[in-house]
């Protein structure tokens, strides 16, 4: 076998050419460990390029998601709270309706409950006039103002119905029609001012019709409420899914882009001996020529 | 034979020996020289004379100081360099273009459109929210404002890579011009160290050619190097072309050869460093013209939905954004009268809607997951994915035959080393073994002359 000759600026020319490469390897080494990362631009590793993209989209959409999901829970459990309320007030308005019903009771003594039957109007009112900072639940997309004028308790609002974005296509409420909620099969607006009217005629007979009244405005808010528990089941459960689905893409985006330390730190102490063992070489071999020697 | 003839022989040994030490001081001053090859002293018998029927021997003269060179792997060498600087080149050219893209930080242009579609999402909480209107404004203008940024980071590398070519090819000219000086002066230099200095010479231009244009060479019986780039003779003996730098009507930039038939066209055969920063400024180019087809189509959908929604005055939307066709990216803005007034965004479904009415808005939000670029095959995040996945691959590409070639440029070189470096140990002892000839012919001279002195003092 020939033997290769080698030069003394040869083996230096080599040397340098391995230490330079060592030099490179020890350097991505170090960004590596530093930063925890391997993959920092689309050269690093192209075929990964769109998954690492999607993932980062879907995580910054996710926090938005997130965000409108929980926006949505406050309105509806505000919502939620409002309805409560109003029940309970129109529960009220029954038992007083059903108490002065009766053929005990004097015109006089229906007539001086009016009070208390306005006092129950004005807080249905209230809570139908229900606002989160500033928004009023009932006012459909005219949100900005008061959805019921707290005098007539005529309806301000607009038909629509305000959504946000909780998911790709999905759209949770953040507020609703007054008019359609509240003031559907049965108004419970109306039915409040059916009493006080009924009431101040006097008549028994009157009372016994706005019973009626209130019992179609029970009805109307006990589908109001199936209606706001099945919108917060929908903002719940995003919720969840995109909680459940963060954690997993902040997994998946981490074998994507994050560096095994263990490895990491092996391969930086591995190419830091290489280079501190080629330097050693390079100063060696400077000296081994037989000219240096005569 | 005579004392005389003694000495005449002793000092053909010392001139064999000068000859040695002077080829040893050549080689050691030149041991560090890019392209030199190293000389060896060929020493051969004087022719012997014919006396009384006996051949005398005339002692030893130099036959030849050689130049020890391979020319095929010369060439190799050459080739090899090309390849590397090409690929060199380019990495480092794509590598900054793939900077200027900033993939990973907060700036990159993905990231823009994933906060622009994050903005429009949360405007979905309030759609009349004046300041979440303008927020989204805000994240709109960045986004056209990272898309000029880039558009502007890829002509600026066109324009350094314009005017690298410009500035390198003078230099490239001068030296093509060097070659063909020194083919006259190897074909006219006497046998010796004369003619190997112009060939070591011109070998070494000839390696900074491949480095700087990718030429290859041919070398003729009588020494004479022809350079070809491509299929084209660039120097033909004595005879440099003269190659240019220019640009097409379009602006894309061309390397022109004159010949006696004409100006030729020989950009793609172009290669070493030059050719790499021609395939990088193509390469930019590309990037660009992609950038611009998203733009375009990214504009028109968003700007045909919005037409299609109210404004707070319940006027129907105007354009988003604009841009000037033929230079989208670098032109994209958000429309300004838009900018000045986030109650002209169009999230309203109907005319006479309320403030938080988002219908509009909803249907703007749904671009983000239709495949409305590359042909209808692609969202806007994935498309322009893959522009940054392409840019990501091309850069990977040169870096890995960067490496390739650097590793083949190594091989080759070390090859060349071995056949024609000077190995400074051989040196040291062909150094010894010349002073110890040259000290014994020496010796043999004054032994003669000791000789002759006591012949010439006989009798006295």
């Amino acid at each position: 076998m020939a033997e290769i000759r080698t030069t003394f600026h040869g083996r230096l020319s080599a040397i340098s050419r391995q230490t330079s490469l060592v030099a490179g390897r020890m350097a991505r080494a170090q960004v590596e460990a530093a930063s925890g990362l391997r993959y920092h631009k689309a050269s690093d590793d192209p075929s990964r390029t769109t998954q690492v993209h999607r993932v980062r989209e879907q995580t910054a959409d996710l926090e938005v998601f997130i965000d409108n999901a929980t926006w949505s829970t406050s309105v509806l459990a505000a919502a939620d709270e409002a309805v409560t309320g109003i029940a309970s007030t129109l529960a009220e308005a029954r038992e007083l309706a059903v108490q002065l019903a009766s053929d005990t009771y004097s015109a006089t003594a229906r007539q001086d409950s009016v009070i208390t039957a306005q006092a129950m109007l004005d807080r249905v009112l209230l809570f139908a006039n229900t606002n989160l900072g500033g928004r009023y639940i009932f006012a459909g997309d005219a949100y900005d103002a008061e959805a019921y004028d707290p005098t007539t308790g005529a309806y301000l609002g607009d038909t629509g119905g305000p959504a946000t974005e909780i998911g790709n296509g999905k759209v949770a409420a953040t507020g609703f029609d007054g008019s359609a909620m509240l003031q559907g099969a049965g108004d419970v607006i109306v039915a409040v001012q059916d009493l006080i009217t009924a009431l101040n005629g006097g008549l028994a007979d009157d009372v016994r019709a706005a019973i009626d009244g209130i019992d179609d405005a029970v009805d109307q808010l006990s589908e109001a409420r199936t209606t706001i528990g099945g919108e917060m089941k929908r903002a719940d459960d995003a919720l969840e899914v995109h909680a459940a689905m963060r954690a997993q893409l902040g997994q998946l985006e981490s074998d994507l882009t994050n560096v095994d330390s263990i490895a990491a730190y092996t391969r930086l102490f591995e190419v830091q001996t290489a280079f501190e063992a080629a330097l050693s070489v390079t100063a060696s071999s400077r000296s081994q020529t037989l000219f240096a020697r005569m | 034979m005579s004392l005389l003839n003694a000495l005449h022989i002793g000092t053909s040994g010392l001139r064999v020996a000068s000859t040695g030490t002077s080829t040893v001081s050549h080689n050691v001053s030149n041991a560090t020289t890019p392209g030199f090859s190293k000389r060896t002293v060929r020493v051969q018998t004087a022719n012997p004379v014919e006396r009384y029927g006996y051949g005398f021997g005339q002692g030893a003269k130099t036959s030849e100081i050689r130049r020890t060179a391979d020319d095929i792997v010369n060439k190799r060498v050459a080739v090899a360099t090309g390849r590397q600087a090409d690929a060199s080149a380019r990495f480092t050219s794509l590598s900054a273009i793939e900077d200027s893209f900033d993939a990973t930080s907060g700036a990159s242009l993905s990231n823009l459109l994933d906060n622009f579609y994050d903005d429009l999402n949360a405007l979905s909480q309030a759609p009349g929210d004046r300041t979440r209107r303008q927020e989204l404004l805000v994240s709109a203008d960045r986004l056209t404002e990272g898309f000029n940024e880039a558009a502007d980071a890829l002509l600026a590398s066109t324009d350094a890579i314009d005017e690298e070519l410009t500035q390198s090819m003078a230099e490239v000219q001068r030296k093509l011009d060097q070659v063909a000086d020194f083919n006259g002066r190897v074909a006219s230099a006497s046998t010796g160290n004369g003619s190997a200095d112009f060939q070591d010479q011109r070998d070494q231009l000839i390696y900074e050619l491949a480095e700087s244009i990718g030429v290859t060479a041919q070398f003729s019986a009588d020494g004479q190097a022809t350079l070809l780039i491509g299929g084209h003779a660039v120097v033909t003996g004595l005879t440099a072309r003269t190659v240019t730098f220019t640009q097409t009507a379009t602006g894309a930039p061309k390397v022109e050869l004159s010949t006696n038939s004409g100006v030729v066209d020989i950009t793609t055969q172009v290669g070493g460093r030059a050719g790499g920063l021609l395939t990088a400024s193509s390469n930019a180019t590309s990037y660009l013209a992609d950038l611009n087809v998203w733009v375009d189509s990214f504009v028109t959908s968003v700007n045909a939905q919005h037409a299609l929604g109210f404004d707070a005055t319940g006027a129907p939307g105007a354009d988003v954004f604009t841009f000037t066709a033929g230079a989208e990216a670098s032109t994209f803005a958000v429309d300004a009268a838009l900018l000045a007034d986030p109650d002209l965004f169009a999230a309203a479904g109907a005319a006479t809607a309320a403030t938080g009415d988002g219908d509009n808005l909803a249907l703007i939000i749904d671009l983000e997951g239709q495949l409305l670029h590359t042909g209808a095959t692609r969202t806007a995040a994935d498309a322009l994915a893959d522009i940054y996945a392409r840019v990501g691959r091309d850069v990977a590409t040169a870096s890995l035959e960067a490496d390739r070639y650097g590793v083949e440029l190594s091989d080759i070189s070390a090859l060349r080393e071995s056949i024609s470096g000077v190995d400074l140990d051989q040196e040291a002892a062909d150094l010894m073994a010349w002073q110890a000839s040259y000290e014994a012919a020496a010796r043999v001279i004054t032994t003669t002359n000791d000789l002759l002195g006591v012949l010439m003092g006989m009798g006295t």
